[in-house]
């Protein structure tokens, strides 16, 4: 399996706060869950990925690019998709216009752009409301948009923050089953603190504590972990909780 | 269509300068509409010049709305986003720019084609000039830039507002009084413009005070290069930006150095007049009971001027030392010893005739003020004549003195005699008039009269 994710003794810090310390991952294909409670650094770490913030220390190869070489971060980020925590967007743009827009960020080929666009908003299910302005839409809708502007390029890696933050639970499920389509090919690595999400969706899963990865392993050795232990409503919380409490003691 | 085209669509689809493009179109055309004809007739080149003149408030609106633009990433939350794509910042920052631009423009050709369609339906004399209308767009695209950096480099919401009013204080400042004719004025594009315009009649004769449309260009295209390498060198620093900005320095530096060099070219131009380069022309005529003449560019106003003139002269056609001939020239006033009476078309004209018509013949030349050299009893028959044309006449023509106690004006009490004495003389019937203008016409015009001597 290709590992599409290589990081190795990652540091990140913001003024005197170490928010990633020294943090080893690889990744190959398929959905990575990321959980964590708020603070451990998710955040930072989709950032880095996302090569949006350079890492203090460590080493990084993303997709086989080096990001801290301005050819290859070029390279890296057209095969790159994110969505961040919170979207930004521009309201007077409508569905189509702003996946376009991104698209042609993404510097797809020219004559790839107007059908990759139909189809990534058909995949979040917006077709319907593909002219509207993204002013009339909802929160729940605005965030299949960044969805639809992640996957338009078809990326290799796929981050997304908190992607299912604000969808109703039909279109969580829908949600999940994309993932599932798009982590056949591609590396998504899923920032979330919906441990549903996790079960559901993802392959793999990591709980990051304080900067550092205090468990790696599968959805189902997270639950295995989790018996016997009182805390958490789901077996995979209890997990969670267990995984989380051994990473603080 | 490129990617990049393809950007600039949406962005132009989508820029904020959209909304303000129909107050802009509208604002530029009112503002040439008031200044289009100041001397009565349509000129091509002083509404070319027009067209260049509405910088003043285009482009510092444009400065405005770029500024706006140029903050809609950070405002709205899209900076990580768009970090996380290849595409050079630089290409999808020009691409924003772009598209707000593009509606300046827009909305200056719009006041154009306003201008031109009114002028052509004014059948307006001379020809277009298209270096003014050029230093205009290029002042848009420049205010824009200007703008577009700011509004990459000041986060604030208060930059947008700002960027217009310090906009329209450079430009507009600098062609104000307070840098009295200073060589630094000559960097507003508004200073050279306004030079071309056609304040007064005479101005036609002459060739206007040259408008350096090179350096002009070259300095402002220098802006715009520096200003956008500026926007670029806030994201990206390498030799193309150094050299980019580097270059865009030379040729900024290069223009203003150009046009502070022109001083003398520009303020002294055509001063003292004689200086002053005249046009070639060839006089348009029309046959009343003497020929009137005027410079082609009043030709639309010479029939109606010429009735005038002709029930001007009337009461002395027969008379010794009446008018052979009426004709506007440069910088006269007054009638020449070979009879030829110096007129200006416009419709105030016919009070100068007038005094021209009592006075003694004058010296070919300019300088000579015929208000300053009447005589009471000439201004008189002066102002029985024209108001036989007009009785509205002479009413601005009042002799004023200071008032020492209000520290205004007051009309000159001989005024009122002079009031008397041209009742007194319209009163008496026209065989009369005529048989006392046959004895002192003479006398009258060597000023050799007083007001006893008047029936």
């Amino acid at each position: 399996m290709a590992v599409n994710v290589d990081v190795q003794g990652l540091t990140q810090r913001f003024g005197r706060t170490t928010v990633l310390d020294g943090l080893d991952l690889r990744v190959g294909t398929g959905v990575f869950g990321l959980l964590g409670p708020n603070g451990a650094g998710k955040t930072t770490l989709l950032r880095t990925l996302a090569t949006i913030v350079a890492p203090k220390a460590g080493r990084l190869r993303l997709l086989g690019h080096d990001p801290g070489r301005d050819h290859e971060r070029r390279l890296l980020r057209r095969r790159l998709g994110y969505l961040p925590q919170h979207l930004g967007y521009y309201p007077n743009f409508t569905v189509f216009e702003f996946v376009e827009y991104f698209a042609l960020l993404k510097e797809m080929p020219n004559d790839e752009v107007r059908p990759a666009v139909a189809r990534a908003v058909a995949r979040v299910g917006l077709e319907e409301r593909g002219r509207a302005k993204l002013k009339t839409l909802s929160g729940g809708m605005l965030r299949r948009v960044g969805i639809a502007q992640a996957i338009v390029n078809e990326p290799d890696l796929l981050l997304l923050d908190e992607p299912t933050a604000g969808l109703d639970p039909e279109q969580r499920v829908i949600f999940r089953a994309l993932l599932r389509e798009i982590g056949v090919d591609a590396t998504v690595i899923v920032s979330t603190h919906l441990v549903e999400d996790v079960a559901a969706a993802c392959t793999e899963v990591a709980l990051l504590n304080a900067g550092r990865i205090a468990f790696r392993g599968t959805p189902e050795e997270l639950t295995t972990l989790g018996e016997g232990h009182a805390v958490g409503d789901s077996p995979l919380e209890r997990g969670y909780s267990r995984a989380l409490a051994g990473a603080r003691s | 269509m490129t990617a990049t085209m393809r950007l600039f669509t949406i962005e132009a689809r989508r820029s904020v300068a959209l909304w303000f493009f129909p107050l802009m179109a509208l604002v530029a055309c009112w503002y040439a509409d008031s200044r289009m004809s100041p001397i009565g007739v349509s000129l091509w080149r002083h509404n070319s010049a027009q067209i260049g003149e509405t910088l003043i408030l285009l482009a510092p609106l444009m400065g405005g709305v770029a500024a706006w633009a140029a903050g809609r990433d950070r405002r709205r939350g899209v900076s990580d986003l768009l970090a996380t794509t290849p595409l050079p910042a630089a290409r999808r920052q020009l691409s924003g720019w772009g598209g707000t631009l593009v509606w300046g423009i827009a909305a200056y050709l719009v006041a154009g084609a306003f201008i031109v369609m009114v002028t052509l339906r004014a059948n307006a004399w001379g020809t277009p000039s298209l270096a003014p209308v050029i230093i205009g767009l290029l002042t848009i695209v420049a205010a824009s830039a200007i703008g577009y950096l700011v509004g990459s480099l000041i986060p604030s919401r208060l930059a947008p507002p700002l960027v217009p009013v310090a906009l329209f204080l450079s430009i507009g400042l600098l062609n104000s009084g307070w840098f009295h004719d200073d060589s630094v004025t000559l960097l507003s594009p508004w200073t050279l413009i306004d030079r071309q315009l056609f304040q007064n009649p005479e101005a036609v004769f002459y060739e206007p005070a040259p408008l350096h449309p090179l350096p002009m260009s070259l300095w402002l295209v220098g802006l715009t290069g520096l200003a956008l390498a500026g926007v670029v060198l806030a994201r990206r620093r390498g030799v193309a930006v150094w050299s980019g900005l580097a270059c865009s320095a030379v040729v900024a530096a290069t223009g203003a150095a150009l046009l502070l060099n022109a001083y003398d070219d520009v303020f002294q131009f055509g001063v003292p007049w004689e200086r002053a380069e005249l046009v070639p022309y060839t006089p348009v005529c029309v046959e009343r009971s003497i020929p009137v003449c005027a410079h082609p560019a009043f030709e639309s106003l010479l029939d109606e001027q010429a009735d005038r003139i002709d029930l001007l002269i009337e009461p002395l056609r027969w008379l010794p030392g009446a008018p052979a001939r009426a004709e506007q020239l440069p910088y006269a006033s007054g009638m020449y010893a070979d009879g030829t009476l110096t007129i200006d078309p416009i419709s105030s004209g016919v009070e100068m005739a007038a005094l021209a018509l009592v006075q003694a013949p004058v010296e070919p030349g300019p300088g000579w003020n015929l208000q300053m050299h009447v005589q009471p009893e000439q201004a008189v028959i002066a102002r029985w004549l024209a108001r036989r044309v007009d009785a509205a006449s002479f009413e601005q023509w009042d002799i004023m003195l200071h008032d020492p106690v209000s520290g205004g004006t007051i009309r000159d009490p001989i005024q009122n005699e002079i009031d008397a004495a041209a009742a007194r003389f319209s009163a008496l019937d026209s065989d009369t008039q005529r048989r006392w203008l046959e004895e002192n016409y003479v006398n009258l015009r060597e000023g050799l009269l007083s007001l006893e001597d008047l029936p």
